[in-house]
């Protein structure tokens, strides 16, 4: 933490009040790089649940469990994508099948909205197809059980035949089941209904969250510089230089420069006031605010960057910073300039940005 | 450029900032606690992305991890986004929160006096006594759920409160967070000043070394035995804390150097006692014998330990869970609701078989919608902006028991509680963080304050001297 009094935190709130427009800047870029680059349109993934149930063609026998696992793998194979063609160019499929094996989730991906609606459609008709297949398989043997059956119990059916009466309930029967098992087998497979799994916009949430980011990141780095004490910004910016009590005096739009002329003629006790700026010289309506209240012999001198503390002094040297220009390694090399064996030095005097208008 | 770069380029760049933001509220808090919590923060909302999005580079988004196979896939897409944008709100409104609400530690140069006299008057050995009835206690207990477990694994049996076994349940949850909670505030203040040590005859500090050891390390075995790595993490987080805070930091620059190394060796271990806990829980372990072994084979391959951090569902559970609330179509929102953890799993259709987590901002959409995001920034900021403001000093008996847990169990504590769970969890920070801790500390510091002062040293010189030379300019 800062050894001086003021905060780590007013330092960072003054570097953004200073320079807002860095951070306003980052945000505008951010959200101009979401929507430049994320602006095209959105890749979609589509969904279609696929019913795979246990298939029941015999109406006593045992139901019989698609090959759901086969069903998938050739859906997912190459040779299914070459055949489906365009209609699944470019799009990636996951087939997931339900725990029971009842239904197969067929989820397909692509590049716009219709080419991913488009080919997930394509996808589920071909493992509904698959399943329809199956299904029409196993009924299609199933009749020709039930046809070579129908063929036996043709001519047995007479009242004069033996078993004739059971012989003709059982024929019924089966000319009932070959009518729903040619209805199975003749089924086709049901259009798929599909549906959007993805949002379709993302345009704004992108935007904003880059905005937020390089915002919050900008925001941060010039917080950062502002805690950086290589300007003088602060009055213990100063006390941190030249010692506790050196500030003598300070010259702001709040304060106006009340007590700099007192200060200067009590100094003046000790021999004429010589002012060094420390880095270049003040404008001319300032160096009346500094020097004008005074009314014992005072002289501003030549910043001490270019005099290099060489001018011949007759008595005590202020120093003057100006807040928020001025260098610390200045100020330090001038208060060690006038310090040394006793020298002049007496003090610094503060001027803020905003003195200019001090009259 | 495809949208998950562009969300990948968006939440590498916030994380960055963020790192800033967490320097600053460092910089006024001064408190490790804050800042552990606000990087957990991050850990179980946003880092969840940066193993999501480069996986959807591929195969056209449709590659799945295990959490989304068994709950909903993620998809990059406008509600992915929002989602993230939704998490970095919270983490920045937070964030910010804590800059705004915390009391700047430079304004109470006075503190670390304050802890460092606690530490001198703090009744360790009442402690470790009242501790060690309460571990009694639990370990019975803890017995009771091992015999009536049933075939289910040890881990399994021992999530939720339901069953023939429910209540001895929930007294041994009770009795785990005050034992484990307060022994972790003991042993933070135990390690964090050589002074409060140095007032003790050697024999009784000896003794309290060994006390402290064993209570930890049953502590560790028990929660090792029943897979849970919530409460060695809250442990170890605050005992790192309070080590940080009172031992670290207000070292020298020379004396940093070798504790940071030896910090960073502990923190190591204890990483991997985390991942050997995660490789051996669930499954078929149902007998301590199989957790044991479980446990011995996970500690012999180092590299699977590792693998089962770096791959560990946890930050993807919470991560997804807003995602998962956003994305539903059937969301009705119930300001009231009284479990986020069932409306959640309701929502999503979770299979009953699977743990999941649902994050603090998606309990919070579930109520509110998208105002949720800055109320939920807003109140868990204001959680942490007060538990840093009671933690800030420890001055006078009662205000001092419950600062001390307050000023290192949130470190873990709170983005394990309030995190994982909805706005119900704030209760249980006050209870479990604070009031139950706090009252076992108070019983030690009530007895510190009545007890003479070792004979063989002088209480002055025990509890005003400074442990370290240069505290103050750390502090100021």
């Amino acid at each position: 933490m800062s050894p001086h009094a003021t905060t780590d935190i007013t330092r960072g709130l003054d570097a953004l009040r200073r320079r807002w427009w860095v951070p306003v800047a980052a945000a505008i870029v951010g959200g101009a790089l979401a929507l430049a680059t994320a602006g095209g349109e959105d890749s979609a993934t589509f969904e279609s649940v696929v019913a795979t149930p246990l298939v029941q063609v015999n109406a006593t026998g045992p139901s019989t469990v698609p090959p759901v696992e086969s069903m998938v793998s050739q859906l997912q194979s190459e040779a299914t994508a070459k055949s489906l063609g365009d209609a699944v160019e470019g799009a990636a499929l996951v087939a997931t099948m339900a725990v029971d094996k009842t239904s197969v989730s067929v989820r397909a991906t692509a590049p716009t909205i219709d080419a991913a609606r488009e080919s997930t459609q394509a996808f589920a008709a071909e493992l509904s197809e698959l399943y329809q297949s199956f299904v029409a398989e196993l009924a299609d043997r199933r009749l020709a059980s039930v046809d070579a059956g129908i063929a036996a119990l043709d001519g047995s059916t007479g009242a004069g035949q033996p078993n004739g009466p059971e012989n003709a309930s059982t024929l019924a029967e089966l000319r009932v089941e070959r009518e729903s098992l040619t209805e199975i087998a003749g089924k086709t497979a049901p259009t798929p209904e599909v549906r959007q799994l993805s949002s379709s916009s993302n345009r704004g949430a992108t935007a904003a969250l880059l905005a937020l980011a390089f915002g919050l990141l900008a925001a941060g780095v010039v917080a950062m510089s502002g805690l950086s004490t290589r300007r003088l910004r602060y009055r213990d910016d100063i006390d941190g230089v030249t010692g506790a009590g050196t500030l003598i005096s300070e010259i702001s739009r709040a304060h106006g420069n009340w007590g700099v002329g007192q200060v200067i003629d009590r100094l003046s006790a000790r021999g004429p006031v010589t002012l060094i700026p420390v880095g270049a010289r003040p404008a001319d309506d300032l160096r009346e605010s500094i020097v004008g209240e005074a009314t014992s012999e005072v002289e501003l001198g030549e910043p001490f960057a270019r005099s290099a503390g060489s001018a011949a002094l007759r008595g005590p040297v202020v120093l003057v910073v100006r807040l928020g220009q001025d260098k610390r390694s200045d100020l330090d090399l001038a208060h060690r300039a006038f310090s040394v064996a006793d020298g002049p030095f007496a003090g610094v005097i503060a001027v803020t940005r905003d003195a200019t208008k001090v009259r | 450029m495809i949208l998950a770069d562009v969300l990948m380029v968006g939440t590498v760049a916030f994380l960055l900032a963020y790192v800033l933001l967490c320097s600053a509220v460092f910089r006024v808090t001064r408190s490790p606690a804050m800042v552990i919590v606000l990087a957990l923060g991050a850990y179980w909302s946003l880092v969840g992305a940066l193993s999501i999005l480069p996986s959807k580079r591929v195969a056209g988004g449709t590659t799945f991890t295990y959490m989304e196979d068994r709950l909903y896939p993620i998809l990059v897409d406008g509600d992915y986004a929002l989602t993230l944008l939704s998490y970095a709100g919270f983490l920045t409104i937070a964030a910010l929160t804590v800059l705004l609400l915390a009391k700047p530690a430079g304004r109470d140069p006075e503190a670390l006096g304050t802890w460092q006299r606690l530490s001198g008057r703090f009744a360790h050995p009442v402690l470790v006594a009242i501790l060690s009835v309460f571990t009694a206690l639990k370990v019975l207990i803890v017995g009771i759920l091992v015999a009536g477990s049933g075939g289910a694994s040890l881990y399994t049996a021992t999530r939720t409160v339901q069953g023939s076994l429910g209540g001895e349940l929930r007294i041994y949850q009770y009795l785990n967070v005050t034992t484990s909670y307060s022994l972790a505030a003991g042993l933070a203040l135990w390690l964090g000043f050589v002074a409060g040590r140095q007032r003790y005859r050697p024999t009784a500090r000896r003794f309290l070394w060994l006390a402290y050891a064993a209570l930890f390390l049953e502590v560790m075995a028990e929660n090792a035995l029943l897979g849970n790595r919530a409460v060695p993490l809250v442990i170890m987080g605050a005992v790192g804390t309070g080590w940080l805070r009172w031992r670290y930091l207000p070292s020298t620059r020379v004396e940093r150097r070798p504790q940071a190394a030896r910090f960073l060796l502990l923190a190591l271990l204890g990483l991997l006692a985390l991942g050997a806990i995660g490789n051996s829980r669930g499954g078929d372990l149902s007998s301590p014998g199989a957790v044991v072994q479980a446990l011995e084979t996970s500690v012999t391959q180092p590299r699977a330990i590792v693998e089962q951090v770096a791959g560990s569902s946890e930050k993807i559970a919470s991560h997804m869970s807003l995602y998962g609330v956003i994305r539903s179509q059937d969301l009705v929102r119930d300001p009231f609701a009284a479990n986020s953890y069932q409306a959640y799993a309701t929502l999503v259709d979770a299979p009953a078989d699977q743990v999941f987590t649902v994050h603090y901002v998606a309990a919070w959409w579930m109520r509110l919608g998208p105002l949720g995001v800055p109320v939920a920034g807003l109140s868990f900021g204001l959680v942490l902006a007060v538990l840093q403001r009671l933690a800030l000093a420890a001055r006078g008996l009662v205000r001092s028991a419950f600062a001390l847990p307050a000023a290192v169990l949130p470190a873990a504590g709170l983005p394990v509680i309030v995190l994982r769970s909805g706005p119900e969890s704030l209760r249980a920070v006050v209870v479990e963080l604070v009031l139950l801790p706090g009252l076992v500390c108070l019983a030690a510091c009530w007895a510190g304050s009545r007890s003479p002062a070792p004979p063989d040293t002088d209480p002055l010189d025990a509890t005003l001297e400074p442990p370290h030379t240069g505290h103050q300019e750390h502090y100021v």
